[in-house]
């Protein structure tokens, strides 16, 4: 198994026990009428609130505007977990309720080779960054 | 309320007031209808004026030949990319895989990185119009719209149409984006060409009327001519500031001559000797000291300089004094040309008094068409503010059409003053004042007499 959908299903079991609806290789149909696809859906059953996860390997300049469009159009707050993130658009694309968390922070780095036991504790340190962004967005409009 | 961002096009703030921050705006026109240039001045005068770093993703042209075309137009696009206030970027060949990652990198990274507030792409059309649908351009320009709200810019976008196209946008623009600008040129069958800018929308801006003449040239590059609508109708009279015809007898029928900085109708069938009062007024008040301007669409200047002769003037002397003649073409003459005239001449009397003389203005009416009323309007009110007496005559025909214009320029000059042919015994030119606002006329009928090269009225 390759080492990315090892961390999809440790996060996916992760937040499964944490009592959310996880719907793997979902689609969101945005405003337009486009569907979305993004790697996991996470619903919270208590509020349906809903939050998109993808896994890439680079967020860079040019993925602004896509990222943009599909946060707006599905109306959901998105969370990318990538390699790398260029710096000056993370802040940038926080305002708008995409959540990115890269490799490249010091934080992870131990985790760049990702052995299994990494993977579980790297996927413990997303969940609780993901939880804590669900934190900082609940009080008022996830989106 | 959003934040106002000034264009620093002449002519449009004063209109629109400008742009709000955070806005997107559709400049749309067919090729060669002005929007590259129309975004360049924005540009340019946003780092000028404002000091607003800005950006400019071009998609058509190569910046060798931006630069060098705008720097005829007067604006130094070099000078501004050295001082850090501008970056020119180039997607040349956009293709529909990786248009929009293009767009998306070089306009992302330009603006965060010279923390651009002034952006334009131009063009569009290639990178929108050939791979996404309708729904997928409508979410990338909400996107569009939430990155440049973020970056605290405004962003301008240029559309092509093509010719002969009225159609706006493609189906999804129009209502995504905060103004659309329409520019047009108008190539009439006769006469001078016509530049329109239409604007369609502009959210959180006044629209008082959509159509507006705008010019494209040096030094100002890109001008939006308001038709004295907008502005404050401004003027300087001082009654006793009065300005001698040169002519004896005339002054005293006007009450004392031409009260400065208003505007003079000269009315009368040919051989009736308008273009004889007018030079003799211009000669008069040259030698005087004044700044004159003489205009003619009728006749070349080698004309004007002999009849100036046969009126026993020295037109090297004159020409020494500050007279200047133009003869014009009236096929030729734009409006922002005209406008110029008028503009330039005011800066060269320096607001010492100046008088512009324009022999023949009907014949701007074939020119012109149906704008022609508006045009000496325009002439006589940008005269005004600019403190210039403007004299103007106009050939008195039996027609229905002649009678019309006539009218109108009535109503629009403070001064009229008719000359005409009598018939009797003998051929008599005869003269009298049938408007002086401010004056106190004489109501006579009077001869006009030309005796040894010189005119005066009996």
């Amino acid at each position: 198994m390759a080492e990315s959908e090892r961390f999809i299903k440790e996060l996916m079991e992760e937040f499964e026990n944490k009592g959310f609806m996880v719907n793997r290789r979902g689609f969101i149909e945005g405003i337009s009428g486009i569907r979305h696809y993004f790697d996991i859906i996470l619903e919270d059953p208590k509020s349906g609130r809903k939050i998109a996860f993808s896994l890439t390997d680079r967020i860079r300049y040019e993925h602004v505007l896509s990222i943009l469009a599909m946060r707006i159009d599905s109306d959901t707050p998105h969370v990318i977990v990538a390699n790398e993130v260029e710096p000056s658009i993370e802040e940038l694309l926080r305002k708008y309720n995409v959540f990115t968390i890269s490799f490249n922070r010091p934080k992870f780095s131990m985790l760049m080779s990702l052995p299994t036991k990494d993977i579980k504790q790297f996927t413990k340190m997303v969940t609780s960054e993901i939880l804590r962004f669900l934190s900082t967005i609940s009080g008022g409009s996830v989106t | 309320m959003s934040e106002i961002v000034k264009t620093g096009i002449e002519g449009f703030d004063e209109a629109f007031g400008g742009f709000c921050r955070g806005q997107v705006i559709m400049v749309l026109g067919n090729a060669g209808s002005g929007k590259t240039t129309f975004c360049a001045k924005f540009l340019y005068e946003g780092a000028r004026k404002f000091k607003e770093p800005g950006v400019f993703i071009n998609t058509i042209e190569n910046k060798k030949e931006f630069y060098e075309y705008m720097k005829e137009l007067g604006m130094d696009f070099e000078s501004l990319e050295r001082e850090g206030l501008f970056r020119y970027v180039e997607i040349l060949t956009p293709t529909s895989k990786d248009a929009l990652m293009n767009l998306s990198k070089e306009l992302t990274k330009h603006a965060i990185e010279c923390n651009a507030k002034r952006i334009v792409v131009d063009s569009i059309t290639p990178i929108f119009m050939l791979g996404p649908s309708i729904e997928a351009r409508a979410i990338l320009h909400n996107a569009l719209k939430t990155l440049v709200r973020e970056l605290g810019a405004v962003l301008l976008i240029t559309g092509e149409m093509p010719l002969g196209n009225e159609r706006i946008g493609h189906g999804v623009e129009e209502f995504v984006v905060d103004g659309i600008i329409k520019l047009k040129l108008e190539v009439p069958e006769a006469g001078a060409p016509r530049r329109i800018m239409e604007v369609l929308k502009l959210r959180g801006r006044p629209l008082s009327r959509a159509f507006y003449d705008f010019e494209i040239g040096a030094p100002t590059g890109f001008k939006v001519y308001l038709s004295g609508v907008l502005e404050e109708l401004e003027s300087s009279i001082n009654l006793e500031d009065r300005i001698n015809t040169g002519v004896e007898g005339i002054d005293e029928m006007l009450g004392g001559g031409l009260v400065r900085n208003t505007s003079t109708l000269i009315v009368g069938p040919p051989g009736s000797g308008k273009t004889l009062f007018m030079l003799t007024l211009a000669a008069e008040n040259t030698l005087k000291g004044e700044r004159v301007a003489f205009i003619t669409f009728e006749e070349p200047r080698q004309q004007i300089y002999a009849t100036l002769k046969f009126l026993r003037y020295d037109p090297d002397e004159l020409e020494r004094k500050g007279l200047r003649v133009l003869s014009l073409n009236p096929r030729a003459i734009t409006m922002r040309a005209f406008y110029d005239v008028v503009q330039g001449f005011s800066r060269l009397s320096e607001g010492k008094g100046s008088l512009l003389i324009v022999d023949g203005i009907n014949s701007l009416r074939k020119e012109f068409g149906v704008n022609f009323h508006r045009v000496v309007r325009d002439l006589v009110l940008q005269a005004k503010k600019a403190e210039v007496t403007v004299i103007f005559s106009i050939l008195k025909e039996r027609e229905a059409t002649s009678k019309e214009a006539l009218t109108y320029l009535s109503t629009l000059a403070d001064n009229i003053i008719e000359f005409r042919v009598a018939e009797k015994e003998r051929v008599r030119r005869e003269v009298f004042v049938l408007k002086a606002r401010m004056s106190s006329i004489s109501t006579e009928i009077r001869e006009l007499e030309l005796k040894e090269g010189r005119l005066k009225v009996r």
